[in-house]
């Protein structure tokens, strides 16, 4: 038995999968789509299977998400649908119902948020709706978990198709005379459809339907897919009228959104977002430290000689620490810090207030998000690059905070800039850094031209989240890393300590020599570029180990090599992540502007060095 | 009058809807449908915030700029 959640964004929807799944729940794309969904086991007095459809307005096939989930739908795949609705926006929300019950599936609806309804003075008659719809209604508070649990164990009995609410009289008969010319069920889906002109229903038929429309716009005088989409907003209105009743809202005498979204707003902002990552910082240094010393005295009690397999067990020993000592401390913080402010609502709010700025990089307001995560670590920047609509923008985005110095990168800037050439050359480094990434949005925005309309988002209504629902997005980030990124990180370790075994450490640096001479480094530096790859701040280690000492170098090549860490090759795991999040092509292409960005800027870096010492 | 010419906390009905048919429905799927009217909650820098039946939505002034409306 299969139980299928559809919704609007923000109804709640997530709430609802996260407070019955499990661990064990997986995230899957729609054969070939990059559209995800995902999926959970769920035992209640009998198993079944719980299906999370991705969060859509309305069931069109102009947009990827809401195609898939209307053919996910049709194809029957589920035994029964839950229309999740946020109760505080029913009137909006009933468009997509309607649309649902054109679906002619099984379907029960979930009126969520309940609570939030009541607050804003709109009480429900639910034994009306379930009159209008003839499916079963239950309420909800999901982040609290009330009625949950008999949502499920209603949905689990229910086998009806609900009834479909009609139309004006006028288009209901063009619909009737529709009806008969369509072969595929459901045929009055199809008969909508074609009258609004959508491309996917009007291909499949061999019907003149052009004329049928024309008899719609000759009455209505205007394009039938706006008569209709009135109509069905109207449809939805009068329902909406006759099963609930609005009385003025209890006034809170504190408007926090007036304090979040206006002037306040931004130094709130800078505050939340110091806060988040001085936490982020503080719980993954605690850990780090520790846990790498752990793993070097580990590494160093087995290497006695230089034995072939000691040296693979020395390679995944490394490769192991770096998961677990540098990107699990600030990973885990940080994508619970993410989930928090995704589940609160404040995610959005920032995007309202930083909208005029990114419009400059041809972004919109939520690329703030993954910037500010790439200064922790690229990986969670990657996947963060999810909370933009348009794969355009998740790719800018992506492709920007790959040239966010990650904490890693960190590293190296303190360790070398910062501590051989003073304080003021790291935080420059920085400043060139913001000023770079204006540059190239600037510029990728203007390859990637897309229509783009501008900011059109809903503020949804601040909320408490639940604990279990964080959790539970925590750990399924948490488990991508842990699969996808993790496995590379260990097998490059290896690779590398098996090219130390058999000494092909020289053939490297003869290999990098065309960059390391136009850089104006010393060639032995080769090899640390490439474990820089595996690990960023290993190739300052690795450094230090190549040449003996780091005062070995002029201070213009130290500016060189932290410039060229700065920019080139993002690490192993980031890689991992992109080609998950932008497939192959697009990583590589990623990959090869760093490199030209990081010679680039490395050989400015090395005219300027020498000038300035 | 447009709706990035609306002044802050006015009451609006919405007019018309310009600008192609993508444009159109992405309005119309949040709700912000002819003859709908709403409060402009904010309108002083940045995008705008509109709020229709109980809905808040924020609008980049590009967007605002398409939107026909007429004080409530």
């Amino acid at each position: 038995m299969i139980i299928a959640l559809a919704g609007q964004p923000n109804s709640g929807k997530s709430t609802i999968f996260n407070q019955v799944a499990g661990y064990k729940t997986v995230t899957s794309n729609f054969p070939g789509k990059t559209v995800k969904y995902t999926k959970s086991k769920v035992k209640m007095g009998k198993e079944f299977e719980v299906v999370d459809l991705p969060g859509t307005y309305s069931l069109t096939s102009s947009d990827l998400a809401e195609l898939e989930a209307r053919n996910y739908i049709l194809k029957k795949e589920a035994d029964v649908v839950i229309n999740v609705i946020d109760a505080s926006i029913l009137s909006r929300s009933l468009e997509f119902t309607i649309q649902l019950c054109e679906l002619e599936v099984p379907m029960v609806i979930c009126l969520n948020m309940i609570d939030e309804a009541e607050k804003k003075g709109i009480s429900i008659d639910t034994k009306k709706l379930e009159e209008v719809f003839g499916v079963p209604v239950v309420t909800t508070i999901a982040n609290k978990g009330t009625g949950v649990r008999e949502l499920f164990s209603v949905a689990l009995e229910w086998k009806k198709k609900p009834k479909i609410p009609k139309y004006s009289r006028d288009i209901e008969k063009v619909i009737e005379t529709l009806i008969p010319k369509i072969k595929e069920e459901p045929k009055r889906l199809s008969a909508i459809k074609i009258l609004e002109d959508d491309e996917f229903f009007t291909s499949k038929v061999d019907i003149a339907y052009r004329r049928y429309q024309e008899i719609i716009e000759r009455e209505h005088g205007r394009p039938c897919d706006l008569v209709i989409s009135s109509e069905r907003h109207a449809l939805s209105m009068n329902i909406f009228e006759e099963i609930a009743k609005i009385e003025t809202p209890k006034k809170s005498f504190f408007d926090l959104d007036k304090v979040l979204m206006g002037k306040m707003g931004y130094p709130l902002l800078a505050i939340i977002l110091y806060c988040m990552f001085y936490l982020v910082f503080k719980v993954g240094g605690i850990f780090e430290g520790p846990l790498l010393d752990y793993f070097d005295n580990l590494a160093s009690k087995i290497v006695m000689e230089n034995t072939f397999l000691q040296n693979i067990t020395v390679g995944i020993i490394q490769g192991f620490a770096g998961g677990v000592g540098i990107v699990l401390p600030y990973l885990f913080p940080l994508l619970l810090g993410l989930a928090f402010l995704e589940d609160t609502g404040y995610l959005p709010r920032v995007a309202f207030l930083m909208d005029s700025l990114f419009h400059k990089i041809g972004l919109h307001g939520k690329a703030l998000i993954p910037f500010m995560l790439g200064y922790g670590c690229t990986v969670p920047a990657i996947m963060g690059t999810r909370i933009l609509e348009s794969e355009r923008d998740r790719y800018i985005a992506g492709f920007l905070s790959v040239f966010v110095p990650c904490s890693a990168r960190t590293a190296v800037i303190f360790g070398l800039a910062a501590f051989y050439l003073g304080p003021l050359t790291a935080f420059l480094l920085y400043m060139t850094n913001i000023i770079f990434l204006g540059i190239l949005g600037f510029v990728l925005s203007k390859i990637y031209k897309e229509e783009s309309p501008g900011l059109i988002l809903e503020i949804p209504s601040l909320k408490i989240p639940s604990l279990k629902s964080i959790l539970l997005k925590t750990w399924l980030r948490i488990r991508e890393f842990i699969i996808i990124a993790w496995p590379i990180l260990i097998l490059g370790s290896v690779t590398l300590s098996l090219l130390e075994h058999y000494g092909y450490a020289e053939t490297i640096n003869n290999l990098l020599s065309p960059i390391t001479i136009l850089l104006g480094l010393p060639i032995a530096v080769g090899t640390t570029l490439i474990f820089g790859i595996l690990r960023k701040e290993l190739s300052m280690l690795m450094l230090m180990q190549a040449l003996g000492s780091l005062e070995v170098l002029s201070k213009a090549q130290m500016l060189t090599f932290t410039v060229f860490i700065m920019y080139y090759i993002p690490c192993l795991a980031t890689i991992a992540a992109m080609i998950s999040e932008f497939r192959v092509k697009r990583t590589l292409l990623i990959t090869c502007t760093t490199l030209v960005v990081a010679l680039i800027l490395g050989i400015f870096a090395r005219i300027i060095g020498g000038i300035a010492w | 009058m447009r709706l990035d010419q609306a002044k802050e906390g006015s009451k609006i009905r919405i007019v018309s809807l310009r600008g192609g048919k993508g444009l159109r429905m992405r309005l119309t799927k949040l709700g912000i449908h002819l003859g709908e009217s709403g409060i402009v909650e904010k309108n002083s820098f940045g995008p705008i915030l509109l709020s229709i039946n109980g809905n808040s939505i924020a609008l980049g002034r590009g967007v605002a700029a398409k939107i026909e409306v007429m004080i409530e």
